[in-house]
């Protein structure tokens, strides 16, 4: 049959010798990234050692909760995409994005009021925290953002804020077994200020490669 | 019962459902249920016909790049529309584009109007005042008007689409009818 449309003519001609993945490429391609950020903290937390301290098991259990609940909340939004192909509206994803740092604060503060009496530990252990916690985010960051390479149509930038948040918070669920320090202030710069960092770097990712590309004329 | 808008998209979705899963055959359904909303809507954002259709295609040739990331049973239309969009914000940086002006001097625009029967001079006016009125709309209430009135899409849709909020669609869709009226005012009021 011979086409009417002109450009769909010339579509289907195209189209016939370009080759695109296929959802099943892509759910393939999906899945392993996201084992790969899995074995990554498993592995990631393995190396650094699990270090209880002097911390009771409900304060560690607390800790675990709080940065999980983080954690599962960024990285749902980013995954399920509320039923749309274009993801969960913007302010979903803004409000999650900056409500994240705040609700570590409050719920590792406020359900654990005991370590406002902690003694303040050296610069040098702030440094530690925040470079391994850095470098276990790195895992998630990427593995994320492989999850959602080019998917993201509309306001991919605040997408990336959440996956940012998302590998922050994974990041600080493994720290939270390693690291037995409880003064607030290591907490804020070492554990929670990653996450606003890895938020803002995940924005500006985002912005630039979860978008689809456009194909060059 | 399902209206024929609600049908097509119904099939538009079904394609895409198996576009996405590798069925070539599929294209030509989804060209057909998508291609004529995705031009009249290209045709309100771009300065010319021919660039209509040129982002057209960018926009059939993206979904097609883009189809394995498709999500499985959502709406195409929100997402076909989006990639046309991006393919129209697109093609404005690489052009370095102005800002929007009035484009009832582009001839490729005077056709619709010349088309109308040349003893409706009022009707070709007003065809005309529109047009240019809507040409010079800020690009973000001209896009809201076009998805929310000439596309039909709910308010949710629409905002999904230009990632905003529902209330910001609102606002926009109300601030471009409104200076649509006011130009239609304008133009009656000489007459009297």
């Amino acid at each position: 049959m011979v086409e009417t449309d002109p450009l769909k003519a010339r579509l289907l001609q195209e189209l016939a010798h370009r080759s695109s993945p296929t959802a099943r490429h892509v759910a393939a391609q999906r899945r392993l990234a996201l084992l790969g950020t899995g074995l990554w903290l498993v592995l990631g937390t393995a190396a650094i050692g699990i270090r209880l301290g002097p911390r009771s098991f409900d304060s560690v259990l607390v800790e675990l909760t709080v940065w999980l609940l983080a954690a599962s909340l960024a990285t749902g939004l980013i995954l399920r995409s509320g039923g749309s192909a274009l993801g969960y509206p913007r302010p979903w994803l803004l409000a999650t994005a900056l409500a994240i740092p705040p609700f570590l604060i409050a719920g590792l503060l406020l359900l654990d009021p005991f370590r406002l009496f902690c003694a303040p530990v050296s610069p040098k252990a702030h440094l530690g925290c925040l470079l391994t916690g850095l470098g276990l985010a790195l895992g998630p960051l990427l593995g994320l953002l492989a999850a959602r390479w080019r998917a993201v149509p509309t306001r991919p930038g605040y997408t990336g804020a959440c996956i940012g948040a998302a590998a922050g918070s994974w990041a600080g669920l493994a720290m939270s077994l390693h690291c037995s320090v409880s003064e607030p202030l290591h907490l804020l710069v070492a554990h929670i200020a990653p996450v606003a960092l890895l938020g803002l770097v995940g924005a500006i990712a985002g912005a630039a490669g979860l978008a689809p590309r456009m194909t060059p004329r | 019962m399902v209206s024929p808008v609600g049908e097509a998209l119904e099939v538009a979705d079904a394609a895409m459902a198996r576009y996405a899963q590798g069925d070539a055959a599929a294209f030509s359904t989804l060209y057909d249920a998508l291609a004529p909303r995705l031009r009249s809507y290209l045709l309100g954002l771009a300065r010319s016909r021919s660039q209509a259709e040129d982002l057209l295609q960018q926009t059939f040739l993206q979904l097609h790049d883009s189809r394995g990331r498709f999500l499985p049973g959502a709406p195409v239309r929100p997402w076909a529309f989006s990639l046309a969009r991006n393919a129209f914000i697109d093609s404005v940086r690489r052009q370095k584009r102005q800002p929007v002006s009035r484009r009832d001097s582009d001839p490729e625009l005077r056709v619709v109007s010349e088309q109308l029967p040349s003893d409706e001079p009022v009707a070709r006016q007003t065809a005309q005042l529109l047009r240019a009125e809507l040409a010079a709309l800020p690009a973000a209430q001209r896009e809201a008007l076009l998805l929310v009135r000439d596309e039909g899409m709910s308010h949710a849709e629409a905002a999904t689409v230009l990632g905003t909020t529902v209330g910001g669609i609102k606002l926009r869709v109300h601030r471009a009818v409104e200076a649509l009226r006011s130009a239609l005012a304008a133009q009656e009021s000489p007459r009297g």
